[in-house]
This record gives C-alpha cells, structure tokens and sequence, in this order.
C-alpha cells in the first residue's frame, strides 16, 4: 500500500512538474514573441538617420581616398615642378585599375579634331607668355596669378593626355 | 491507512495541479491579451502618428502654422503632436498608453534646382568665335552679355532681371543666431550635410591648404567629401577629371573655399560630380570636357580657359555673377538633368522654395 502512495505522489509530482516546464516554455516564447516584435520595430529605422547616429565629427585620412592635401604657399609653382606633380599620379591613374576609364578618356578624346591637344598646347604657350608679359607689368594682378597657375596645370594635365 | 486516504491525498493532488493549471492559463491570458492590446494601440498610434505628419506637411506646404499640440484625431481616442526642426518633422501619435514617433525629413526645391543656369547677377560670354547654347531654363538677377567678336548666346529660355529670392540661395540660419548665410552657417551646413550620412558614405576633411580630389576607387559609393577650412577661402578643392570614374556614382564636393574642377572627363553611365562652394567655382579644360554636375557657388562662377567643345548636363548656380570666358572658338551646351533627385547636400541648402517629403522613418526609443 504504501507503495502505491509513493508512486501515487510521484506521479503526481511529475504531473506538477511538466505543468511548471510547459508553464516556461510559454512563457519563453512570448516573451521571444516580444522581443520579435521590438526587433522588427528597429528594422524600419533606416540607417541614413539623422544627426543622432553620429554626434561626432571625426575627420579622416585624405591619403584612404586617393585625396592629397597641399599646404598653403605649399605645392608646385613652376612648369617643370607641376609637369611632374601631374605626371606622377596621372600615370599612376593610367596603371590602376581605371585602365577601363582611361580607354573611355581616349574615346572621348576621339571626338577631337585630329591634333587638338597639340595645337592647343602651343596655344596655351602663347597665352603663358602673353600672361607672364602682363605680371611682369604689374606683379600685385591676383587675377592674372590666377590665370596663369590654372594655365600652368592644364598644360601639365594636356601633356599627360593622348592625341588621337 | 486505507483506501479512502488514499482518495483523499488524489484529490488534493488533482486539485492542486488543477489550480497551478487554471493559474497558468489565466496568466497565460492575461499577457496574451495585453500583448494583443498593445499591438493594436502600437497601430493606432503609428497611424495617429503618420497623420500628424500628412497634417503637418500639408499646412508648411499651404504656408499655414502646424497643427497644434495634442490634436485630436478620428473619434479622440488618440491623439497627436507635432514639431518642426529645421528640415526635420517630429509627430508623436498616442493611443491608449501606446506613442509612436516617426521623423520626416523635408527639403526644399529651390527654383534655381529646376534652372540649367542660375545667376545673382550677369551672365557673360568672352571668347571670340565661342557660342554658348542653354537648353531649360537661365534666370538671371541682372541680364545677358557678350563682350567678344562674332561670339553668340542661345537659349531656350532665358529670363533677365529675376527678383534676388529667386536667382540667388541664401544658406539658412544653422547657429541660430538671427542672421542667415554668414560663413558659420555654411560650416554648420556642411557638417549637417555629413551628419546626415553613415559615416562609411562621407569623407570629411579639415584644412586651410587645398584637397586635390583624382578619381579613386576608394571614393566609389561615397556621397559627400566634405573639406572645412577655419575661414571664408580656406578648404579649397581642385578637382582633377572626375571622382570615381565609375558608373551609377553621385559625389558632392562641398568646400568652405573655391573648386577648381580641371579638365572633367565625368563620362560614366548615371554618373554625377556636383559642387558645393562657398568662395567660387571654376571650370577650364584644354580638350572635349563632359560631366553632369549640380553646381552651386556662394560666390562665382567662371568657366574658363575652355580650348575645346563641352558639353554639361545639369544646373550652374551662381549667388554673384556667371562668366564664360576665354572660350576661344569652343562651343558650350548645357542641357537640363533629367533626373528627379537632388545630389547629396542640395536637400539641406535651402529653406525656401516648394517642400518635399525626402524620407521618414520611425523613432524607436
């Protein structure tokens, strides 16, 4: 008899317990069921937000972007030091993998007529002197300074172009 | 013991677990229904919330006041509230013990986005030989000049003597301290502009010297490069044939400073280099130039020392005076974008002109 008490309260124990596991169970998976709910909530916010995501400023490293910086009253002045500030990195440009693109740049040189960037670059010579003429007159002109630095790199930037 | 012992510890057994499990089940109800409650207020709320705005962004369009706090909504179970900051909208719907918010984000179509070139001031074609054609529209603060031999303008277009609103942008009052389009403004702009961005689209870069931009496959899928100097013309950018030479690229150039963009060769397919300036911009190539840009000086702008054909699509807009000059028998194009979406940085350039809903998204606590 006292056998089948035992037996009796164990199973009556079991029953209890597995009343108390499925209980948990539930209980995960609703709350599993919330969490859900707040993650698919998150999901539609989209990462270009606003402000908030980055309240600080961080400047970067110019070199990671293929970006150079030169310093005021830096960087080259003469022909002969532009001529090879350009070539460098247009030959560089023309090595990478922008092979592709420099094909694309020779087609759009295609459109030329038949030695335009020779022509051009003695033209640009004539407007050099006619411009360094004028400094010489009035060396203070800004806007002849200008000119004659853009005229400069053009020159330097035709010399590293193809013909067609 | 005996056998009505034992039918007595069974039945207490029995009504025990039949407790724990009626206990449970109830428990279990409860939450499920609370679950089930906040779901559907969660709903209303949103919806509540996305009226708000609709409500909101009907009245800046109609230039009336927004609606005010706690307006009621359908039967006024709910409720909502909304504020405007700058280009931001914030409405907060309520329902129930449930809010949600969502953030909209409008930009404002200035009329000179719509125009192929814009100019505070005169428009000037220099160079003997040089014909300039503008297809769209040219709006100018003062008027049309050619100041060379056998040199000709053509437009499709052309409007003299704008009112200054509608000819020139004015950078809105981002330090908030009363006065609108000063440098600091500017500054703040720029750094709206990129905080506005994952960091992994924007390059930000501060210096009094000049950035040199050549086309990088490390700046392929980036939005903005952002260069800041401490004062009016530092910060310049000289841009060297393109950003990426990459297909389906739209780069923004913004500088505290001037842009030089030198013999641009931005040829790719959907592709765009635009420019925002503070202290100018100019343009010279010595052979066949070709690019679609947005192109917005604070100051200038000059394109210069042209020795070839060039054919540009997109917007020049220049706040001071717009010359093309020493185009020395070249040919100029311009033609109209004929796309629909601004380039990075232009949402945030203007606080006039016709609103637009750019984006929105909600605001998870």
């Amino acid at each position: 008899m006292k056998k089948q008490i035992i037996i009796l309260l164990s199973l009556g124990l079991l029953l209890v317990a597995g009343v108390i596991f499925f209980s948990v169970y539930q209980s995960s998976k609703i709350a599993k069921e919330i969490s859900r709910e707040k993650a698919s909530q998150e999901e539609i916010v989209p990462k270009t937000s606003a402000a908030s995501v980055r309240p600080r400023i961080t400047p970067s490293r110019p070199q990671d972007y293929g970006i150079l910086v030169t310093n005021q009253g830096e960087g080259p002045k003469t022909q002969e030091e532009w001529d090879s500030f350009f070539s460098k990195k247009i030959q560089g440009l023309k090595s990478q993998s922008s092979t592709q693109a420099w094909n694309n740049v020779q087609k759009n040189i295609e459109k030329e007529s038949p030695n335009k960037r020779q022509e051009n670059l003695v033209k640009l010579e004539e407007r050099i002197k006619k411009i360094e003429s004028e400094l010489r007159k009035n060396p203070q002109n800004k806007e002849a300074q200008d000119r004659l630095q853009r005229l400069i790199m053009l020159k330097s930037i035709a010399k590293e172009l193809p013909d067609k | 013991m005996n056998k009505k012992g034992i039918a007595l510890i069974l039945g207490y057994i029995v009504v025990v677990v039949l407790t724990l499990l009626g206990a449970i089940f109830l428990s279990r109800s409860v939450v499920e229904n609370r679950l089930v409650a906040r779901h559907s207020d969660g709903t209303h709320a949103f919806w509540i919330a996305e009226a708000g705005l609709s409500d909101a962004f009907k009245n800046i369009v109609a230039g009336q006041p927004l609606p005010p706090a706690d307006t009621p909504f359908g039967s006024g179970d709910g409720k909502y509230t909304v504020i405007q900051n700058g280009y931001q909208i914030d409405s907060l719907g309520t329902f129930g013990t449930t809010t949600r918010h969502i953030r909209a984000t409008i930009s404002y179509l200035h009329p000179a986005f719509d125009n192929t070139v814009t100019a505070g001031q005169h428009l000037k074609l220099h160079g003997n030989g040089s014909e300039l054609i503008v297809h769209g529209k040219t709006r100018l603060g003062d008027q049309f000049e050619e100041t060379c031999s056998g040199c000709s303008g053509t437009f499709d277009d052309l409007q003299e003597h704008q009112p200054a609103d509608e000819v020139t942008i004015t950078i809105p009052d981002y330090n908030g301290n009363g006065t609108a389009d000063e440098f600091e403004d500017f500054q703040l702009f720029g750094d709206a502009v990129i905080n506005s961005y994952p960091p992994e689209e924007v390059v930000y870069i501060e210096t009094s010297g000049t950035a040199w931009v050549y086309p990088s496959s490390q700046l392929v899928g980036k939005k903005v490069v952002y260069v800041k100097g401490p004062s009016p013309g530092d910060g310049n950018v000289n841009i060297v044939f393109d950003g990426t030479w990459q297909d389906g690229e739209d780069l923004t150039i913004i500088s505290t400073g001037e842009v030089l963009y030198l013999q641009p060769l931005g040829q790719e397919r959907d592709s765009r280099l635009s420019v925002i300036a503070w202290s100018g911009y100019t343009e010279a190539s010595v052979l066949f130039n070709q690019h679609e840009s947005m192109i917005f000086s604070h100051s200038d702008v000059d394109s210069t020392d042209i020795w070839s054909d060039s054919s540009f699509t997109g917007s020049y807009i220049s706040n001071w005076r717009m010359d093309f000059y020493e185009y020395l028998g070249a040919r100029a194009e311009l033609t109209p974008s004929q796309r629909e979406d601004l380039p990075a940085g232009f949402q945030f350039l203007s606080n006039t002109g016709t609103p637009k809903l750019v984006q929105w998204q909600e605001i998870v606590p």
